[in-house]
């Protein structure tokens, strides 16, 4: 299936499951924010040590 | 690597995906109707821009709502609603108040076409429960990359009632906005 058509396909969607759909998607966005930022802090964690590692 | 050195497994940065429904804030804003804090209200934004097209990510719904004036008075204030939410479990975070999980921005109408857009809206549902969306695209007015690209998503979709758009961008003098966004975008997608 086209792009175009997908995009057609969801949009004649019932509203109640157009939001089931954006619902997953804020779902998914939030995970993959959280993800990131548990990510970073990892790496900050990992250059502390590290830092640590180099003082001693 | 990770903590002390530990390498960062993929696996510990997966975190659950819990399913945040919309339901139980739109039954929320419902009763706060009923219960009079609010009049008319129309969902705008990516939520209601769902309504027509196909669903995008979005992380907040827009409520544009009709206020009863204060007293006698014609200043609007959107405390009533901070008050009513605050006091049954929501909270405030910055210009938003989540509502189940969902931060939901007020907007009162600040001009006769946000006005229209309120008084014309859609009624609809979600799972059963009944709520209404924007009709009219307010977003060539307030300009923003975003709101272009929405508008021209519309267009691209057919989505757009061409008769309606033409009255309304003549009522609310809207022509020359629309005609440099139809430059801009359309033109350009044309050639």
């Amino acid at each position: 299936m086209s792009k175009p058509e997908m995009r057609k396909q969801l949009a004649a969607l019932s509203f109640s499951e157009k939001i089931r759909i954006l619902e997953k998607l804020r779902d998914r966005s939030r995970a993959i924010a959280a993800a990131r930022a548990k990510l970073r802090g990892c790496e900050a964690d990992a250059s502390k040590s590290e830092r640590v590692r180099d003082f001693l | 690597m990770g903590v002390m050195g530990q390498p960062v497994r993929r696996v510990d940065i997966l975190l659950p995906v819990i399913e945040e429904h919309v339901k139980p804030t739109l039954e929320m804003i419902n009763q706060m109707q009923t219960n009079g804090v609010i009049g008319k209200y129309a969902i705008g934004g990516a939520v209601g821009a769902t309504f027509y097209l196909e669903p995008s990510a979005t992380l907040d719904v827009d409520v544009f709502v009709s206020l009863p004036s204060a007293s006698g008075g014609s200043l609007l204030s959107l405390a009533p609603i901070y008050e009513y939410l605050t006091a049954r479990g929501c909270r405030a975070e910055g210009e938003y108040i989540v509502i189940g999980d969902w931060p939901v921005q007020f907007l009162s109408p600040s001009d006769a076409l946000e006005q229209r857009a309120i008084e014309e809206a859609v009624q609809t549902e979600v799972e059963g429960v009944a709520t209404w969306v924007i009709r009219v695209a307010i977003a060539l007015r307030t300009g923003r990359a975003k709101d272009h690209a929405r508008i021209l998503q519309f267009l691209e979709q057919n989505a757009v009632n061409q008769h309606k758009l033409n009255q309304v961008l003549i009522q609310y003098k809207l022509i020359d906005k629309w005609e440099r966004f139809a430059r801009k975008y359309l033109q350009e997608t044309n050639e």
